[in-house]
């Protein structure tokens, strides 16, 4: 790392309870540079960021910038140091203009008391009096100038704002733009920008690297934070990846190619199996044909995905979060509304259905978020195992519902899956579980009903090792009773080991399918991130790429075998 | 150098729950003594006139059960929704309503008690139950705020009940605002304790309620929608029938007091009969929060509050805006408790000022 | 007729007053994203702490500030439990209103025999003279006591104050997203503080209106509902002021038109065709109580239309309000 490299982060360690997520880390991003920080979920990367912005304090380490040590308390120090952040989610308030969300906390005043203001009537001793400026600052409020300042910022960069415009009437690109803005209108030298394509469309993405090559041109150095291959190599001048907390490597983007970088984010472990029955797999039991469905924002997040899904069959959608995985799953669990396309389940018509018509269709589901839509925190553990199955017929007694037998029914729920920690199911809120054990839970209870089709999103996160490996375990018994599964997984392990089936979700498209044995993990993180594989160099042997969902995959596996093998240094 | 950590619980201690209404009583009781002694009455006196005498003599005991009625189901009509995480402020409007619906009913129906006393009773609780059903209906469809919808209902059902006993409904013989005197057929008689039969209807509800709410599914749901609307959603239940239902059956409650009130003790409907019963609710629905059997509790402690307290405000001239006071203090260091319950409040004093800046929380 | 018209006008700037000023502190409140149910019982110990210091003191404008302290007083203990102690807003606000009935019912009472000489009605400087003589208005508007003038005033400063000073621009930010105006540097609580507190102001200074301009007495619960009116009427407004001023001088108009109504013979000569059907509706439809419902019914209705229309018109109510905004503590 060049001493006089404009950002240096040196040995940054951060941690979190059972997670290091920093592991001494060295970052050094020159000025004017753009530097790609590319890794998978939970590699690091946001951690990272968030302490140069000031959002965390590292346990451990040092920020330097143009050789000045830092202390970084709060995100006003991080502006008032030079450096600026565009969030994934703007911190926009829609009611009011570009220019008042861009001057917000500046207190810019009045013109006439503007202390560069040569043209105001009052004379320069009282405006730059110390009381003027602070009663002014608090009661006036002056646009005009700033307004100027940020048209002019805006035009500089070709961004095509009006800068009086609603933030609520502008579109995603331009909302991210002035979040730009707000950073650029605060003079800063560094500019962070956190997957800042991940709510534009293609064009929208080119555009903004437009404005960022003008940016770093001009001097301004620039980090952006990315899973996406493509977007490296189209944009940054080096790359630095991180993986499992470490940094791997920085290089620069023009002497590597998207599969070397891969690697670097994936690793080459040799693959790990669980030993799997061969079952034969049956009937179709999902079936689901051109389905699409808009994220909350409204964004299009499934375009047009056809999915079959065979009674005992496991089939693994692989991909980086952000892709469409989550509207995914909600929409097979009935809680999220499609804009188009045709869902059956055995045959039943599910399309517009209500979340009871999913549920009684013999659907189960475990949500990525399972504190929102898996659990109610303070109700008990009886509360929540008996959260579907308090309709069956087992648990009536006449009018009532039938509370000893449900509180049995937790109670060998609790058994079965070793669920730890509940020492009486009335009394133990989910609450009070820990991760892996209300996960057990959630788990115990949807497969419980012995479903036709069961969709799991991130069913190993956040959980325990000695969970994961139960829960792992379950799903494969549930396959062998002929459930349907659909296992939504940012792990590869979980994939490659799991599936019969593995699927590549990438901006709302299948775009790589493959199976266990053929799947390659350098391929995979290729396909996860968005890279083309003819980018690679000539020798590589799978320099031709079959088309997204197509067949037999069979050609590939000797090779992929003898890759594993001769690279077996990989890390 | 005093410095106050704050640290969320983990876990809310079982006794801590039981406490925390014991101990806001006991506050607020303390500060209404403040304002005893402002008027130069000795505080135990006076609330020993309120609580003990009250509570000793076979009139206060049979006046606090009277009073308890309304308040009871007026608690129930607040405590319901609450259950399903509404907020119905609009309970002193759907009672109204009810008092109204039952009222015109028992004077304008001609049929022996045994029919005309239980139509009078279906009336009231229908009229309560669509007046409850309007912000509940505008909730569910679009999600429009219900504490602001059933409290704006309460003001235009006050005065309509103005206006009716002002008008079509008015007393004939004379020019007050109020009906003619409910017939024999139409009166309440006394059931139990010297009291009339509302009181074996208010604990019918609350007997109801605990049974609905405990051991049926659909008391499983109503809970379940109170404590995660977004997982109740995902399992399969109905957000918006629950929010229907919970109003709904509350308005009906409150139109039930409503009229036991009417027939069962003022005899007839007069503007304003009512001195806020519905506003108490809210303070006996939250000391009752955790169940209706807790409600009815409450319930009848702030009848003992109300009785003892016009008691108290005869033999000692003091104004009986003192209940209100108290009532309000009560709900004050209740939200209080709330604060400490979900927070653990660590004080520490510092001698020395230390140079280096401490570790890290 | 013209009497009448000129009565009931007059009537109608005075009731506007008291909703103008109540309701021009809930609107600072609410933009700020705190919901103020304590604002009638704010408003009697704005009376009455007006009135017991008038009494005492002679003077109309030390009882005014009387007035608004005492409001204010009672607004700190509404921020305190909600801003503070996260407690949920209506039932602090409530239990406000409970509180500053019962304490002004409990402490008025040896009050309540006294009266006083108002604020004197008097018209503006200079061209007063000229401006009472317009007819018609001429008396209602610009023959008014000092505080009447002051709400008027305060209107176009609330306007301004909101959507031309940085103050504001910040107030307003922190009731559509704390988050991110915390991120952006902006004390949340302390500007919440604030806006509570002005609120209770406001509301103090419009129940001291009541008592030492309105009337020249104190009587318990003399607010009669109007704090409850000024909430709606916030929410009629959708939160601007230009749309208070007028929603305040509607619901005034409305207030001072039933209790006029009965003296108004509204009904048409028996022999015109419709009378039969016609008349009866028409009394109904101007009963004094039948048309102390249209406030309440017709905020229901925008407040309705306001929340039911698509995400991006929905800008009108502070998106924030009535939820209480904390720092992860960790």
């Amino acid at each position: 790392m060049a001493d006089h490299a404009f950002l240096r982060m040196e040995d940054i360690y951060k941690e979190f309870p059972g997670v290091v997520a920093n592991d001494h880390i060295d970052l050094a991003v020159n000025g004017g540079e753009i530097h790609g920080l590319l890794g998978e979920n939970g590699a690091g990367k946001s951690t990272l960021m968030k302490a140069l912005y000031g959002l965390y304090t590292p346990d451990s380490g040092e920020i330097y910038l143009s050789g000045d040590r830092l202390e970084l308390a709060s995100p006003q120090d991080a502006i008032d140091a030079g450096i600026g952040m565009v969030h994934q989610h703007f911190k926009l308030i829609p009611r009011l203009t570009v220019a008042e969300n861009v001057v917000l906390g500046q207190r810019e005043p009045a013109a006439a008391f503007r202390a560069d203001n040569g043209d105001s009537r009052l004379p320069e001793t009282i405006r730059t009096n110390r009381v003027v400026q602070s009663l002014a600052k608090t009661f006036s409020l002056g646009l005009t100038a700033p307004e100027q300042r940020i048209q002019a910022l805006a035009d500089q960069y070709g961004f095509d704002i009006d800068v009086s415009a609603r933030v609520a009437d502008l579109d995603v690109g331009q909302q991210q733009r002035v979040e730009i803005l707000k950073a650029l209108y605060r003079d800063v030298d560094l500019l962070i920008l956190d997957e800042p394509t991940a709510v534009l469309s293609p064009t929208e993405a080119d555009r903004l690297f437009d404005s960022l090559s003008r940016l770093a041109d001009e001097g301004l150095s620039i980090i952006f934070i990315t899973h996406k291959l493509g977007e490296v190599t189209a944009i940054a001048d080096r790359v630095t990846v991180l993986r499992e907390g470490r940094r791997v490597d920085t290089v620069p983007v023009a002497e590597t190619t998207q599969a070397d970088l891969a690697e670097l984010m994936v690793g080459r472990e040799v693959l790990f199996r669980i030993d799997k029955d061969d079952t034969a797999h049956g009937d179709p039991v999902l079936d689901a044909t051109g389905i699409r469905a808009a994220d909350d924002r409204g964004i299009n997040a499934l375009d047009s995905l056809d999915l079959t899904v065979r009674e005992g069959e496991v089939v693994g959608i692989a991909g980086v979060s952000g892709n469409g995985q989550t509207e995914l799953a909600e929409a097979l669990a009935g809680i999220r509304e499609l804009t188009g396309g045709d869902l059956r389940v055995n045959s039943t018509d599910l399309a517009g259905a209500s979340p009871r018509a999913f549920v009684d269709a013999g659907i189960s589901f475990v949500p990525e978020d399972r504190l929102r839509y898996g659990c109610a925190e303070e109700l008990s553990v009886l509360h929540n195992a008996g959260m579907k199955a308090y309709r069956e017929g087992r648990f009536a007694d006449g009018p009532l519902l039938d509370y000893d037998e449900l509180g049995s029914y937790a109670e060998s729920l609790i058994e079965e899956f070793d669920i730890r920690g509940v020492s009486d199911v009335t009394d133990i809120d989910a609450g009070d579980l820990s991760g892996g054990n209300l996960q057990k839970l959630i788990l115990a209870r949807e497969l419980d009903r012995d479903p036709d089709l069961l969709i799991a999103n991130q069913p190993t996160r956040g959980v325990d090792v000695g969970a994961i490996e139960f829960i792992r375990e379950a799903i494969l018994e549930q396959r062998e009773q002929g459930t349907g599964i659909v296992l939504l997984s940012e792990d590869l392990d979980e994939i490659t080991d799991l599936s019969d089936r593995i699927l590549v979700l990438y901006e709302g498209e299948f775009v790589y399918e493959t199976t266990p044995e053929a799947a390659d993990r350098e391929r995979l993180g290729i396909e996860m991130t968005g890279g083309r594989v003819d980018d690679e160099p000539a020798d590589a042997p799978e320099a031709v790429a079959p088309p997204a969902g197509a067949g037999s995959d069979t050609a590939e596996a000797t090779d992929s075998t003898t890759d594993v093998a001769a690279a077996g240094d990989g890390d | 150098m005093v410095r106050i950590d704050l640290t969320a619980r983990e876990h809310v201690p079982r006794w801590l729950g039981y406490a925390t209404p014991v101990v806001t009583v006991l506050l607020a009781l303390a500060c209404g003594a403040i304002a005893l002694l402002a008027l130069g009455v000795s505080p135990l006196a006076a609330y020993w006139t309120m609580f003990g005498e009250t509570l000793l003599s076979t009139f206060g005991r049979t006046q606090t059960l009277i009073k308890a009625v309304p308040l009871i189901l007026a608690g129930l009509a607040v405590y319901l929704p609450l259950r399903a995480g509404l907020f119905n402020i609009g309970a002193e409007g759907q009672l109204v309503f009810g008092a109204v619906a039952g009222a015109w009913i028992g004077l304008n129906v001609n049929l022996p008690g045994v029919l005309l006393l239980p139509l009078m009773f279906v009336a009231a609780g229908t009229a309560g139950a669509f007046l409850a059903g309007i912000p509940a209906w505008l909730r569910a469809r679009w999600d429009v705020n219900e504490i602001i919808t059933s409290l704006l209902l309460t003001f235009v059902a006050l005065q309509i009940q103005s206006y009716l006993v002002r008008g079509p409904m008015q007393d004939p013989t004379g020019n007050f605002p109020h009906t003619a005197q409910l017939s024999a057929a139409a009166t309440i008689p006394e059931a139990i304790f010297n009291v009339h039969a509302g009181l074996v209807v208010a604990i019918a509800a609350v007997a109801v309620t605990y049974v609905g709410v405990r051991k049926t599914a659909l008391g499983f749901e109503i809970t379940f929608v109170g404590a995660n609307d977004a997982a109740a959603r995902q399992a399969g239940m109905s957000r918006g029938k629950i929010y229907l239902l919970v109003f709904v059956i509350g308005g009906a409650f409150a139109g039930l007091a409503g009229i036991s009130e009417i027939a069962g003790l003022q005899g007839r409907l007069r503007a304003g009969f009512e001195p806020g019963y519905g506003f108490t609710a809210i303070p006996i629905a939250l000391l009752g929060r955790s169940s209706a059997g807790n409600v009815m509790l409450a319930g009848l402690f702030f009848a003992l509050l109300f009785v003892g307290g016009s008691s108290m405000s005869v033999a000692y001239g003091v104004p009986a805006a003192l209940v209100e006071i108290l009532q309000a203090l009560i709900i004050l260091f209740l939200i209080t408790a709330e604060f400490f319950k979900r927070y653990q409040v660590d004080i520490e004093f510092d001698r020395a000022v230390s140079a280096s800046t401490g570790g890290e929380a | 007729m013209v009497t009448f018209a000129a009565g009931l006008l007059d009537a109608t700037v005075q009731a506007a007053t008291v909703l103008i000023l109540a309701g021009l502190g809930e609107l600072i409140t609410e933009r700020a994203g705190v919901l103020n149910l304590g604002v009638e019982g704010m408003m009697l110990t704005g009376a009455l702490g007006g009135f017991i210091a008038t009494v005492l003191t002679g003077s109309h404008w030390l009882g005014f500030g009387a007035g608004i302290v005492c409001g204010v007083l009672l607004a700190a203990v509404h921020a305190f439990l909600c801003i503070t102690l996260n407690a949920d807003q209506v039932i602090s606000g409530v239990m406000i209103t409970l509180l500053g009935g019962g304490l002004t019912t409990y402490f008025g009472s040896a009050w309540v025999e006294k009266s006083i000489d108002g604020f004197p009605e008097v018209t503006p400087p200079l061209i007063g003279g000229y401006l009472v003589e317009i007819p018609l208005i001429g008396e209602a508007f610009f023959r008014s006591t000092a505080t009447d003038y002051l709400a008027l005033l305060l209107v176009p400063v609330g306007w301004y104050f909101l959507t031309r000073t940085n103050l504001g621009l910040e107030l307003v930010s922190i009731g559509e997203d704390p988050e991110t105006a915390d991120t952006m540097g902006i004390s949340v609580f302390r500007l919440r503080y604030l806006a509570v507190l002005i609120g209770g102001g406001f509301a103090g200074a419009a129940g001291a209106h009541l008592s030492l301009a309105f009337s020249g007495l104190w009587v318990p619960g003399m607010t009669a509902g109007r704090g409850w009116i000024a909430v709606a009427l916030v929410i009629f407004a959708q939160w601007r002021p230009s749309r208070l001023l007028v929603g305040a001088y509607l619901f005034g108009l409305l207030d001072a038109f039933r209790l006029r109504s009965q003296s108004l013979s509204l009904s048409l000569e028996p022999g015109t065709p419709l009378a039969g059907v016609l008349n009866p509706v028409v009394d109904f439809l101007t009963n004094p109580q039948i048309m102390g419902t249209y406030p309440y019914l017709a905020t229901i209705i925008v407040l309705t239309y306001t929340v039911a229309r698509t995400q991006s018109d929905r800008l009108a109510v502070p998106d924030a309000l009535l939820e209480p905004y904390t720092r992860e503590i960790d």
